[in-house]
Parts: structure tokens; C-alpha cells; sequence
């Protein structure tokens, strides 16, 4: 395949990586510990020269199918340099997804959510990157599922919807 | 098979990250430019849009309910501002809830990406976001990390930062 580029800049995305399951899988449910995010690892090799690498992970995300309320996600993002031998988080990038509750009211959140970083250039050699993710005493949360809808007759069918998660990479 | 292409569908694409000391509490009911958002640009030649995108987090405050808006805005410089369109249509987005209902009200701690798509000039002109916080009564909201008090009781020893960045393109 060929492609002539009359006018073209030397500013774009170059290097385009996806990587996504290949069927919708099954529902990760976080603890109160760190585990590895489904789906969210990808080794990168950026561009030569590069200023950034772009990073992007999208599934759904919020209350688990097994205890709809209380929702609270919380995530790390890691790389390594050694195939994985060692990690090492980079500085300010941790993110959330969820709600204190109230009382006794529960508080669902839940939807299809990307989660973006963008890494500094490092150089033109291999990287990978993954998520983490953990919850909190008397929270809950689950990935790649949506589930527990009610409509004006009650609960809709299906009520639970699976995400083929995928990461990409660019280099900028 | 060959494909001429004429044009790149994103250039000039200009990217701007922003190392962040402290979680930003936005100011009560006036616009003010959040740490971050705000870039200078030149559209490519021929463009008819510039893509803008600005990616944080934003964490709920000491109280509940809370409620926060942010626009986009451009100018020449950044003490020359005005809005994009009439009314900003288009360049505002809220994030949270006013429920004051004493039992429903929202402590939301989300990521977010704000994307606004704004017809190209000629020239430069600096692009800034602005938030403010316009809960009731004590609600506020943060932006750029999350509050400790999110993350109790396993990890809220201390609030976490995020470094936000923006992206712009012409298309």
C-alpha cells in the first residue's frame, strides 16, 4: 500500500498502536488492593524523535453487577523499561472514577469512560505501559461491564452490557 | 492499491502538558483560567475548524452538591478574552449536581476531556479555559487531582495530583 502526501505537515499522530478484545470478556471486579486492569497493557515503541506518547484505555466502568451501589474506582498507571520486570508509575497521573454516597442513599455511577495519559518521550525503544486498579472499604467497582438497568417496568433485558476494552498508543 | 492524499485530516497538531504543585480549588462563581488549559495556536493555512481538547481530573470539595462549569475562550493575548460564540453555546460544559435535597447529593471524583470544535482563524490567538465553582451554598469542587478524602480510608494520607494537558489540531 502507498501513499503520496501532497500537503502534508510534519506535526501528527505517527505510529498509531490498537490493541482490543477480540469478543466483549467478562466483568473485573476491583478489591482493596492493586490488580492489573484487563486489556489495558501495550508495549509501545514511539517514533523517533517524538515529543509525547499518547495513551488511551477505554472500557465501561463504575457499579459491579453483584452490589450496585457505592461505586468507587481508583487507578495507577505504570510503566516498565524491562519487559515487565519492574514498574515504575509516572508522577501526577493517578485517576478515579466515582461518587461518596450519602447516608443510606447509593450513589450508581456507571458509564463508557476512556482513561488518557500522556507520557514525555523517552526515547525509540520499547515501553510498556498498564493500569491498576483498587477500591475502598465499603465501596465497590467493576470494569468492562454495565449492568443493573431499570426502566419504567423494572429491570431492563439484558441488563448487562460487555465492553471489547482496547488501548492505543500514538506518538505526537 | 495507492491513495493520493491532498490534506492530513489533523495538522498542526500542538500539544501542551502542565506539571501541577497543588490540587486547584476553583474560585466561587467567576470565571477564572484553570492551570493548564490555556495554549497559543496558529490554525494551519486553509483550516476549517481547530480541535481542542483538555484532559484532568476534577474531585468534589468538603461539601456536597457540588456543581462545576467551565468555558472555553480566545483572544489575542490572555488579557483580551472573549467568548467564542454569543452566550458561549457550545464552548460550556458542567460537571456534578445541585440537588440539595439533604439525602441525594453528588460527591463525584471523575476524569475529564473537554472537547471543544472552534472555526479556524488566521494568526494566533491563545486559547483558555476558565472554570468556576458555582455550588450552593459551601459545596466546591477541585480540579487537576483528587481529594484525599475520595480515596478513604485505604489511601487518603494525602491529595494526588494530576498534570493536566491539552491538545489542539487543525482539520
Amino acid at each position: 500500500m502507498a501513499y503520496l502526501h501532497i500537503n502534508g505537515t510534519t506535526e501528527r499522530l505517527t505510529n498509531v498502536s490498537i490493541n482490543q478484545a477480540s469478543t466483549p470478556i467478562t466483568e473485573q471486579v476491583a478489591t482493596t488492593s492493586w490488580a492489573d486492569v484487563t486489556y489495558s497493557s501495550i508495549t509501545y515503541t514511539p517514533t523517533k524523535d517524538s515529543q509525547y506518547v499518547l495513551y488511551e484505555f477505554h472500557t465501561y466502568m463504575g457499579v459491579p453487577f453483584t452490589n450496585d451501589n457505592e461505586c468507587k474506582g481508583y487507578f495507577k498507571f505504570l510503566y516498565s523499561d524491562n519487559s515487565g520486570s519492574t514498574w515504575s508509575e509516572l508522577s501526577n497521573s493517578r485517576t478515579f472514577y466515582g461518587s461518596n454516597f450519602n447516608d443510606s442513599n447509593t450513589m450508581k455511577l456507571r458509564g463508557s469512560v476512556t482513561i488518557t495519559q500522556l507520557i514525555p518521550y523517552w526515547n525509540n525503544t520499547a515501553r510498556q505501559f498498564k493500569l491498576q486498579v483498587m477500591t475502598f472499604t465499603d465501596f465497590h467497582f467493576g470494569l468492562h461491564r454495565l449492568s443493573n438497568f431499570y426502566g419504567p417496568s423494572g429491570a431492563v433485558t439484558p441488563n448487562s452490557h460487555f465492553a471489547r476494552p482496547f488501548v492505543m498508543c500514538a506518538s505526537i | 492499491m495507492a491513495y493520493l492524499i491532498t490534506q492530513d485530516t489533523k495538522r498542526n497538531i500542538k500539544v501542551k502538558k502542565t506539571t501541577v504543585t497543588q490540587l486547584e480549588q476553583m474560585v466561587d462563581h467567576v470565571y477564572t483560567a484553570i492551570n493548564g488549559g490555556t495554549i497559543e495556536y496558529a490554525p494551519a493555512p486553509n483550516s476549517t475548524y481547530v480541535y481542542y481538547e483538555f484532559n484532568s481530573m476534577i474531585s468534589y470539595g468538603t461539601d456536597l452538591a457540588s456543581y462545576g462549569k467551565f468555558r472555553l475562550v480566545y483572544g489575542p493575548d490572555t488579557n483580551n478574552l472573549t467568548s467564542i460564540a454569543t452566550d458561549d453555546v457550545n464552548y460550556i460544559a458542567h460537571f456534578g449536581g445541585t440537588n440539595t435535597n439533604t439525602t441525594r447529593k453528588q460527591k463525584d471524583t471523575v476524569p475529564i476531556k473537554l472537547v471543544f470544535i472552534i472555526p479556524a482563524w488566521q494568526g494566533t490567538k491563545y486559547l483558555v479555559l476558565q472554570g468556576l465553582d458555582d455550588s450552593e451554598g459551601a459545596g466546591d469542587y477541585y480540579i487537576n487531582g483528587i481529594r484525599a478524602e475520595a480515596k478513604y480510608p485505604e489511601e487518603d494520607d494525602a491529595d494526588d495530583l494530576f498534570d493536566p494537558f491539552v491538545i489542539v489540531y487543525s482539520y
